[in-house]
Order: C-alpha cells, then structure tokens, then sequence
C-alpha cells in the first residue's frame, strides 16, 4: 500500500473522507462495513457496524438500521449526492463455528450482512460488490480518489471490488 | 437472573474479579505446564470495563495472526473465554505438544487444529473449574471454536457478540508466558452482564468481604 494518510475508521464508527485522505478498517470479523461512494463528487463514507439492529445504546455507529442513514446524511452534508451514491459490503464473517447443531438465530454476521442489504434496498442505495461472509477475517481501504475498495485478509488474497 | 448495568466498580469488587483472574489462570497454567511439560506462569491478572467497540490492542495491531480458540461459558456466570497465542509463537507451542514445528506460513494442519483446540480446552477447563469451587456454582464451558486469523476479527467478532446485550464489557485478562521459550499465551474472560452479581456475592460470601493479596 502507498504512504497516503489511511483514517481507520474503528467499530462502531463511520466517516467520510475526500482525496488524498483515505478511509480503512483493519480485522473485520462479524462486523459489516458498508462503503458508500459518490463517484462524481469523490466522497467516500464508510461504516463499521458491530450489529444488525441495536436495543442497548444510542450510540448511531453501533448497528446497520441507525447508521447506515447517518452516513448517507453526513455524506449529504458533505456534498455528495444520494441518487449518485452506490454502496459496497465487506465482512459480515462467521469467525467461529462450534461443533454440533446451531440453536438460536443465525450467526450475528450473516444477519448484519442481510440487514445491510435490506437497509440499503430500502433507502434505494444500489449494491454493487459484496465481499462477506465464510470464516475469514478481512481488512479494507477505500480511496475516494477513483472509489477503488481494496479487500484483503490474512493469508488468502487481496482483491478489489 | 439480576441485571446490572456495568457502570464504574468499586475498586474492592475490582480486586475480587482480578482474584478470580488469578485463581482461574493460576490452575489453569498449572494444566498447562503438565501439558507442555514446562514451568508456565501467569501475569497479574487485568480487569477492565471497556465500551465493546474499543477493542483491545495486545498485540500490536489488528492484522496480527493468532491462533484462537473460542468458548461459550454457561451456569450461573455465564459469559465467553478467548484463549490465543501469535502466529510467532505458534511453533513453539506446536513443538511441545506434536513433538514437530508446523510449516512456515501455511493453513494449520488438521492435527496441529486438534491440538490447539485441546489445549484451549484444558486451559479453559481447568480456570472454570477452579471458578466454579471458588464461588460454589456451575459452570459449563461449550466444545472449542478455533479460529486462525486477524486478532481484530477475533476480538471484534467476540464483543460483538456480546454487544447484542450490552454496551459495556468486563475483561479479565491474564498472559501465560514460560520463562526459556518465547511462548506467551493471552486469555480473556469477557463475564456477561448478568453473570458480575452472582459473582460478586459469591465471592463476598467466602472471604467475608475480599482479601487482599
């Protein structure tokens, strides 16, 4: 990666970013990260989200359905354009598995990765790559340059979505 | 089961959970000395109360791989125990228990899987038992989960598991460590909101209040 200043947004956090700043998340597990991007504009927004939906804190960064329209509102405010915006999923992963037949509701990243899209269907924000799910760990940068979203995990791959 | 918001505690109930922290790792690296056949001792136990989003950084940063096995704690203390060890120091744990270094840099092997996931399960084991006569309750831990990742993923996957319950977390944390090898091994037991009253009074009842050691 080159030298360029990356923000790391945390969990729980989102932010949004215009050239030559770029926005990353490092070791993502469960959590999804939905990067929304503005490619007229060059903003980029980026959110780090730990739950689906969230009963316990009103802290706006902490689930899918709070923050994902705070995010596309500080990227209003930021001067992008909601119409021009499209979305891009990242991690969602189920890191670990226990043996033995699953009670309960489903894994806690398959049901962020299944809200994010809901959410984002439903406030007309299209999706256009995902990289989610499986039992891997992932790390992301995304650069509001040309909205280029690089993926990478341990010892698997890097890809750009 | 009574629910506490976990708010500041008193530094009494601090020193009671950082002696449940000794206890419990204290056996369990007992077990684990046994296992490995070396002498393994423990690190003043930590306990903390984080916001669940403000992961802990042990290791340096959030790529670092680490082996890790994963627990669901039941009973009457519910919670979760994280038990991990780095990437560097993998071969020579794996070396003391298979009698072979792993590969460099490869997918672990089915057998070396097994074999950290046995370990976990003694460490884990053998701190719940020790709890569990301490404080005169149940406690069950789940079959291990492993998984070999970012430490970011694992520790952000656990808390946030977690999180669907509460915003705060209490962590106790202890690091195995022997004194010729360079093996450190970190253990967190992230008690459920739930589980600090039953475990408070318990303790209150042994000691009459809590010792100080």
């Amino acid at each position: 990666m080159p030298e360029e200043a990356v923000v790391q947004v945390g969990m729980a956090e989102f932010m949004v970013a215009v050239p030559p700043a770029k926005l990353g998340c490092f070791g993502v597990g469960s959590c999804i990260c939905i990067a929304l991007y503005d490619p007229l504009a060059k903003i980029a927004g980026l959110a780090h989200v730990m739950l689906p939906s969230d009963q316990t804190s009103a802290d706006l960064g902490r689930s899918v359905t709070s923050a994902v329209p705070a995010l596309i509102a500080a990227l209003e405010q930021a001067g992008a354009k909601k119409e021009r915006l499209f979305a891009r999923l990242v991690g969602g992963a189920t890191m670990f598995t226990f043996a033995g037949k699953q009670e309960g509701p489903a894994p806690l990243g398959e049901r962020n990765t299944i809200t994010a899209r809901a959410t984002l269907t439903e406030l007309g924000v299209e999706i256009r790559a995902e990289d989610c799910g499986g039992a891997l760990g992932r790390s992301l940068e995304l650069d509001p340059v040309d909205g280029t979203l690089a993926v990478w995990s341990a010892f698997q791959y890097i890809r750009w979505i | 089961m009574s629910t506490r918001e976990l708010g500041p505690l008193k530094p009494l109930e601090m020193d009671a959970l950082k002696e449940v922290g000794n206890i419990g790792a204290g056996h369990a690296a007992t077990a684990l000395s046994q296992m490995l056949g070396v002498t393994v001792r423990i690190t003043v136990p930590e306990a903390s109360i984080i916001r669940v989003q403000d992961i802990p950084r042990p290791l340096g940063g959030p790529e670092a791989v680490v082996a890790a096995t994963y627990f669901r704690i039941f009973g009457q203390a519910p919670g979760r125990m994280l038990i991990f060890t780095t990437r560097e120091v993998l071969p020579e744990v794996l070396l003391l228990l298979l009698g072979k270094r792993p590969r460099p840099d490869m997918p672990l092997l089915p057998e070396e899987e097994s074999a950290i996931r046995e370990m976990g399960n003694i460490l884990c084991s053998a701190y719940l038992n020790a709890l569990a006569d301490l404080m005169g309750m149940q406690l069950l831990p789940s079959v291990p989960a492993l998984a070999y990742d970012m430490v970011g993923s694992v520790l952000a996957t656990v808390l946030a598991e977690s999180a669907e319950s509460q915003d705060k977390a209490l962590l106790i944390e202890t690091r195995f460590v022997e004194a010729t090898r360079p093996i450190t091994m970190y253990l967190f037991l992230i008690p459920e909101s739930g589980a600090l009253e039953p475990m408070l009074k318990s303790l209150e009842n042994i000691s009459g209040g809590v010792k100080k050691v």
